[in-house]
């Protein structure tokens, strides 16, 4: 995983927003695991409806979010690494069979 | 012996009851709406799990449902239980002195297995309504959530459930599957025993107060106003707080009544959850009065 390298949120995943500015729910009919995420998570999920990297995501943020670059940025590449072994994000152009 | 069948609205099983134990019958035969099965000495003296089945295919064939049985010789100090979908036989030892008596592992089966039909969601909890607006109401074992449904009872709402609250999935409206309410001796002793159609249940440890609902509900379905979960009463500071979404919805996924959710569509009963998230409250009070001031002030 580098910064560059762009993800998306994974099509099957199966999203209940809890309202605006509230968090939401991911459900994974796969692994019928459940995702319980709060307003920031869910910013950055958002920011994944399109294909992105963790810099374009790192730069929204720091636009919006009181801390460093630093902070933000590490918060991020954790959040993302997290996400993608959870199979929540997925590297673009991922086919799903 | 008899042979009694629960057949469970709203809910993929029944339960059926083989007892020779008087208690034990009588107070299913209180808790539960029941149907008789006759049968012979000859069918029960057999095979258990012929029995089992025979019983099943019956329950099938006349009510259109599963069921699980449940099969107690009095001072056996055991207990024989089946499952449709597990076809085999679980023996449990039980003794009316142990924690573990019939009537307690009876309700455990029943409870565990308790899922619902497609159409519904189904929440553990109580509901009661005003003008078809439906407040429900979920706690924890002995929070006082019976006493407080029934105290409302008493103050003019209509008293539509203490244990089992069904959701419809396409109209996200409460089905309304009532069940007589349970009240401890504390609660019933504190709301006077002011209500006319009662029945005692004493199981041999603990009396319990079954009170009969008389009048029949106005509506067919209410609209769901609010989620309450009551986090107890005392004299510690009262409140009445709206919850974050969040911290609610992660509630509801606790309060469900079945544990197996790959009943029916998940995303879909997340999508219901999500939207009685969204108008969940917490409350502590210090006496019933005050909850019912609580409720009330809070209606749109």
């Amino acid at each position: 995983m580098n910064n560059f390298e762009k993800y998306v949120l994974n099509d099957e995943m199966q999203e209940m927003p809890l309202g605006e500015g509230e968090g939401t729910v991911l459900y994974d009919p796969e692994t019928e695991n459940t995702y319980v995420l709060d307003d920031v998570a869910q910013d950055i999920i958002d920011m994944f409806k399109i294909p992105s990297s963790i810099s374009d995501v790192v730069a929204r943020l720091v636009e919006v979010y009181d801390a460093t670059e630093d902070v933000i940025s590490k918060d991020v590449t954790d959040f993302v690494d997290n996400a993608i072994n959870n199979n929540i994000l997925v590297p673009e152009n991922t086919l799903i069979v | 012996m008899k042979i009694l069948f629960y057949s469970r609205e709203k809910c993929k099983y029944g339960m059926t009851l083989v007892t020779d134990d008087e208690i034990l019958w009588g107070i299913f035969h209180k808790r539960y709406d029941c149907h008789d099965i006759e049968a012979t000495d000859a069918d029960i003296g057999g095979d258990f799990g012929v029995l089992a089945r025979s019983i099943f295919e019956y329950v099938q064939k006349k009510f259109q449902k599963k069921t699980l049985l449940y099969f107690y010789k009095n001072n056996s100090g055991k207990a024989l239980m089946w499952n449709p979908d597990e076809n085999e036989t679980k023996e449990v030892a039980c003794d009316e002195q142990s924690e573990l008596s019939p009537i307690q592992l009876l309700e455990n089966f029943l409870y565990t297995t308790l899922i619902p039909t497609d159409d519904v969601i189904a929440l553990h909890g109580a509901a009661v309504a005003k003008d078809g607006k439906a407040q429900l109401l979920l706690a924890s074992t002995m929070c006082g959530k019976s006493t407080l449904t029934a105290f409302l009872w008493q103050e003019g709402y209509e008293y539509i459930t203490d244990d089992e609250i069904f959701i419809s999935r396409s109209t996200m409206r409460l089905v309304p599957i009532r069940r007589n309410l349970s009240l401890r001796q504390g609660g019933y002793e504190m709301l006077g025993g002011s209500f006319k159609k009662v029945h005692n249940i004493y199981d041999g440890k603990t009396k319990t107060y079954l009170v009969v609902p008389e009048n029949k509900l106005k509506y067919e379905s209410y609209e769901i106003e609010k989620v309450v979960f009551l986090a107890g009463y005392g004299s510690d500071e009262p409140y009445f707080v709206k919850l974050e979404p969040r911290d609610a919805f992660l509630r509801l996924l606790k309060g469900q009544l079945s544990s197996k959710n790959s009943e029916g569509n998940v995303s879909e009963k997340y999508s219901i959850m999500a939207n009685l998230a969204k108008i969940s409250y917490e409350m502590r009070y210090s006496d019933l009065w005050m909850a019912e001031k609580f409720l009330k002030h809070s209606q749109k």
